[in-house]
């Protein structure tokens, strides 16, 4: 739900790639902890708060492209994370769990701590939702009316580090990367109001779960989060395949 | 409107801005008075959009000091172009953004607020546009909503970075003749950014002339003087009236 919420702002503020990139930092940080054994979660997110500090100083450099920046931070993290689940203990299984995920035997432990995560991250947008929803459209207008636009872009892109950092560790980065983007991208090309593309992201997200975990147990021998990544891109299919045909019907003209 | 006691509002002393180590104006000094309709003129990369930035409080001066006789309320519009059309927006959900700062976080924005905003859009004579989704307007339309914003601020000063841009004439009379209105009939302070300086010398009773990091300012008459011009635009100008109107001629090609 929370991931499908934040997912709006990923799109709109076209920072596809800074979560992208961000998922693989916390999944290193991730990666990091369970070679180390120690606090998985917390280094997740130390790792996307130092990501997240040194973002606007990548915004000002200009003589190269922010996404330059951000492909080299993917790959560097990637490979990160690769090397310090080679060297950890049950290799195999970490790998695949922080890659893909697996929705179904999550601790309940690690339930719990998303929960906690997704509450303080909602709070905190419903508190502020109308300046964020500002700051992302129009900066400089919400700096010239007093509001604090840098700090809160700071809060932004932590609640989003946050949610990623414990979101890699229940779902792993595909699924992560998955709500973010897709359930977002249907509400964004169905809806024509900004209050409704949240709550249908949401509800997209919901749903598109619900289906993926019910048939992984009962149904279909598949792991889980492949198989909910799969059901968020259909929705997305499906709406944009409606508007391609809708567009290319003939606009009829009254005599 | 006639002045008889000019109250300095925003006053720049010796100010230096700039990104990082670059310098763009240097040495600016300038008082806003209360009323005033503000031109800031230049060739293009001149610093217009540095200097309004500063205006702002969007950006540090590298040195020197602005200073604001009091606290101003500034109602801002910026260039159509920098805004997303991403976003599902209407009409209405974009000026009311403007009473964000008087109802603070967690508190919803309440008829009033959307009442001010209705009678900003009735100001610019697109009240019947405040359902419509704000990126399938025309560009006219989208700058007036972009006014109307600003506007439903309730602004001590309205600043406009190239309001007028990419418009057609009809459009660019339009809001000039509203801004104009403004400042006869409330008496709004207006500093009013653009590189087209016919746009200015008929509704600016100050102007500002930015050129190599250097500012020439001072009233319509003095600053768009042949001399000052050449200086700015390497070009042969001539400051001419037709019909009781100004007029910035070019005479020739620049000489650099």
């Amino acid at each position: 739900m929370v991931f499908c919420y934040l997912g709006v702002y990923v799109v709109l503020r076209r920072i596809v790639f800074v979560s992208v990139a961000l998922t693989q930092v916390g999944a290193a940080g991730v990666a990091l902890g369970l070679w180390l054994n120690w606090a998985p979660s917390a280094l997740g997110f130390a790792s996307i708060f130092l990501a997240v500090l040194a973002l606007p100083l990548l915004q000002q450099e200009r003589r190269l492209h922010q996404e330059s920046f951000l492909g080299a931070v993917y790959t560097a993290a990637s490979s990160l994370a690769l090397i310090f689940v080679a060297q950890s203990p049950a290799e195999e299984a970490h790998l695949h769990h922080i890659l893909f995920g697996e929705l179904l035997t999550v601790s309940p432990l690690l339930v719990a701590e998303m929960a906690v995560i997704a509450v303080l991250v909602l709070v905190f947008h419903l508190v502020f939702f109308k300046e964020i929803l500002l700051i992302s459209f129009d900066p400089d207008f919400a700096s010239s009316l007093g509001l604090k636009a840098r700090t809160l872009d700071l809060f932004f892109y932590l609640s989003l580090g946050l949610t990623i950092a414990v979101g890699v560790r229940v779902a792993g980065a595909l699924v992560v990367f998955a709500y973010l983007v897709l359930p977002p991208l249907t509400a964004l090309l169905v809806c024509q109001r900004m209050v409704w593309v949240f709550v249908f992201s949401i509800a997209i997200g919901l749903f598109c779960s619900a289906v993926a975990l019910y048939l992984s147990f009962y149904h279909l021998n598949l792991p889980s989060g492949p198989l909910t990544a799969a059901c968020c891109a259909l929705p997305l299919l499906t709406a944009a395949l409606y508007l391609l045909v809708k567009r290319s019907q003939p606009v009829r003209h009254s005599s | 409107m006639k002045r008889t006691e000019p109250t300095p509002i925003i006053q720049l002393s010796n100010v230096s801005l700039g990104y990082g180590s670059h310098v763009v104006l240097n040495g600016i000094n300038l008082v806003i008075y209360r009323g005033d309709f503000l031109g800031i003129v230049g060739p293009n990369g001149s610093g217009k959009t540095t200097l309004l930035k500063a205006l702002l409080g969007l950006l540090r001066p590298l040195s020197g000091s602005i200073v604001m006789t009091a606290p101003l309320r500034f109602g801002y519009v910026p260039q159509r172009g920098t805004l997303d059309e991403l976003y599902p927006l209407t009409v209405l959900d974009i000026v009311v953004m403007s009473r964000i700062r008087s109802r603070g976080p967690a508190r919803r924005l309440t008829a009033d607020d959307k009442k001010k905003a209705l009678w900003a859009l009735d100001q610019l004579g697109i009240g019947d546009l405040s359902d419509q989704p704000y990126r399938l307007l025309s560009g006219g339309q989208k700058q007036r909503v972009l006014v109307a914003r600003a506007l439903a601020a309730e602004p001590d000063v309205l600043v406009l970075d190239e309001p007028t841009n990419g418009l057609d004439l009809a459009s660019e009379t339009e809001i000039m003749s509203r801004l104009q209105d403004l400042h006869r009939t409330q008496g709004t302070t207006i500093i009013f950014v653009t590189h087209l300086i016919n746009l200015v010398v008929n509704a600016a009773n100050q102007l500002a002339l930015l050129h190599d990091g250097k500012m020439t300012v001072g009233p319509v008459d003095q600053v768009a003087s042949p001399s000052s011009l050449k200086q700015a635009y390497g070009l042969e100008t001539q400051l001419t009236e037709l019909n009781g109107y100004k007029l910035v001629l070019a005479k020739g090609e620049p000489s650099r």
